[in-house]
């Protein structure tokens, strides 16, 4: 935002309504990008268990593969130390099942800070939104009184 | 006559200002995907570093997993990176220009407008 300081006192009410709108908007962008940071945490965290159960299982170990949501077929685990996973960008690596949770766990921590830095500047936008709608409330206020 | 033609010169303007804006917006949404995927890149180039040399590297082509050497994927990803590097700052170089430009704009702009409105009250 701008990096000189404004006293809200001196905006008029026109322009407070605006910053308001402006601040909102920006409140619920924040709150939109956590969402996703969590739907993402959770998909990690899904992968990271579903191997932690494949781990240490005999090869041949028969299981059901889900085809779609709601179709499985039967099939067998052929290679019980490898995993290949997605790591973005069109590009996957076969990895060992321990270091693939290694890799899930990183991934799970990246967004666990980036989560903690945008929760932070949530806060602050909070803030800056209620003092914005307190003062507005003021002004609003005050001009009532002026035209009684 | 001379107001007419006032509005006219204001209108042309007007529009080359909202031209510029509708750029710089699509322009700005370009940044946000390639800075999105230089992300991604880094983070895969994070991870091929870590990989040990025993692993194995597959790149999606289509719907098939090609299998690709470790030195030459991380070459691909450092050139990869350095490209959309190179995109970003020429995006960002044109949206400063236009920037600049749209300063211009709403000087004439605001400065029409002030002769629009002596001439209004002249009458």
């Amino acid at each position: 935002m701008a990096g000189k300081m404004i006293d809200l006192n001196n905006l008029n009410v026109q322009q407070l309504a605006k910053m308001k709108e402006q601040v909102y908007k920006e409140v619920s962008l924040i709150q939109d990008s956590l969402q996703s940071l969590k739907i993402a945490q959770k998909r990690y965290i899904s992968s990271q268990e579903a191997l932690e159960s494949a781990k240490g299982r005999p090869s041949g170990t028969s299981m059901m593969i889900p085809l779609t949501k709601s179709m499985y077929a039967a099939g067998q685990l052929v290679n019980p130390e490898h995993v290949t996973v997605c790591i973005g960008a069109g590009y996957f690596l076969k990895l060992e099942i321990n270091d693939a949770i290694q890799y899930f766990k990183r991934r799970v921590n990246f967004l666990v800070e980036r989560m903690e830095g945008i929760q932070q500047i949530g806060l602050e936008k909070q803030k800056l939104q209620n003092v914005v709608t307190e003062v507005l409330e003021m002004k609003l206020q005050q001009a009532q009184t002026e035209n009684k | 006559m001379a107001a007419e033609e006032l509005q006219k010169q204001f209108q042309t303007e007007l529009d080359a200002f909202k031209q510029c804006q509708k750029e710089i917006n699509q322009l700005a949404g370009m940044r946000q995907q390639l800075d999105g995927q230089l992300n991604e890149n880094s983070i895969v180039k994070e991870e091929l570093a870590l990989l040990k040399p025993s692993g194995e590297v597959y790149k999606m082509v289509g719907p098939i997993l090609l299998r690709q050497d470790h030195t030459e994927a991380k070459e691909n990803i450092d050139k990869r990176m350095s490209y959309i590097k190179n995109e970003l700052q020429r995006i960002d170089d044109r949206i400063h220009t236009l920037e600049g430009k749209q300063d211009e704009f709403r000087e004439t702009l605001t400065k029409l407008q002030q002769q629009f409105q002596a001439q209004q009250i002249k009458k």
